[in-house]
């Protein structure tokens, strides 16, 4: 709800909250993909 | 100019929406993979999860509607989750990496343009006042061919008729009858001039009746409505009278 209030199109601080977005979702879904990854080449070589 | 780079900028992520989710979600892919050789069913299981979320979650970000953004938020953050405790075996820890992919994907497309959903589609008319419609229409044909008026007249108060009720198709059954005995008169006066048939003098009256019949109920349609409006108004009135205002 905050989200939707404070960010509009014109906003300058728009493409804060579009990186600060990116961000945490780039880490959160990478860091899963990669543990994941990580994991499956474990349960490989092991 | 920062507003004009800007507003570029927002259109070629509204045209591009969606597309980030899959490619973030990728190392799960080779991860899957790697699972499958593996012979590790959970990481398999749990990768293609999270991966079909993301692609769950960009189908309905490409839609654009209202609200669209937070339900993708919610799928990411399930498909996530799920990535995380099955196949990266994070345990809770994955809760807090479902929390931060609800969060990323929120303020991700925060302020991109959503559009409201289209209006419901008025439902489609009773086939009657279809058929009726195309008939009438045939008869209007044969008149401005013929040049006849009276015809013309007579087809085009029916077809008032017709259209008031199209709106109305709880008053249709009452008056089907009717309504079928004009249309059908009409139309096989027409195919017999249509045919090169000589009128009688009898049809300038007939016609004349078919145009005023066609008048009375509509007029009468619209009568009841008013009606039925003002007994409507006189009950609302009522109750807010009772109620003290």
């Amino acid at each position: 709800m905050m989200i939707e209030r404070n960010a509009s199109p014109t906003a300058p601080h728009t493409p804060l909250v579009w990186g600060w977005g990116a961000l945490l979702l780039g880490v959160c879904l990478s860091l899963t993909g990669f543990v994941a990854l990580l994991r499956a080449f474990g349960a490989l070589f092991r | 100019m920062w507003p004009d780079f800007l507003a570029g900028w927002i259109r070629l992520r509204t045209q591009w929406r969606g597309f980030e989710l899959p490619l973030l979600a990728s190392p799960l892919l080779p991860a899957a993979f790697i699972g499958t050789l593996a012979g590790e069913q959970r990481i398999v299981v749990g990768c293609l999860l999270g991966f079909g979320a993301s692609l769950l979650a960009a189908r309905r970000l490409r839609r654009g509607r209202l609200g669209d953004a937070r339900f993708a938020a919610w799928i990411m953050a399930v498909g996530t989750g799920l990535a995380g405790f099955m196949g990266a075996g994070l345990g809770l820890f994955a809760l807090v990496l479902a929390a931060g992919a609800f969060f990323g994907t929120r303020h991700l497309f925060a302020a991109l343009p959503e559009h409201l959903p289209p209006p419901p589609s008025p439902p489609p008319p009773p086939a009657a006042i279809v058929q009726a419609r195309a008939r009438l229409a045939r008869v209007m044909a044969v008149a401005d061919a013929r040049g006849d008026a009276r015809l013309r007249i007579a087809a085009s108060a029916v077809q008032d008729a017709v259209e008031e009720l199209a709106g109305r198709p709880d008053r249709l059954a009452a008056v089907q009858p009717f309504l079928s005995m004009q249309v059908d008169g009409l139309e096989r006066i027409a195919a017999r001039l249509a045919n090169g048939a000589t009128p009688p003098p009898e049809l300038t009256p007939l016609l004349d009746g078919f145009t005023t019949a066609a008048r009375t109920l509509h007029e009468r349609i619209r009568r009841d409505e008013s009606a039925a409006l003002a007994l409507h108004v006189q009950h609302l009135t009522e109750r807010l009278r009772a109620a003290g205002y």
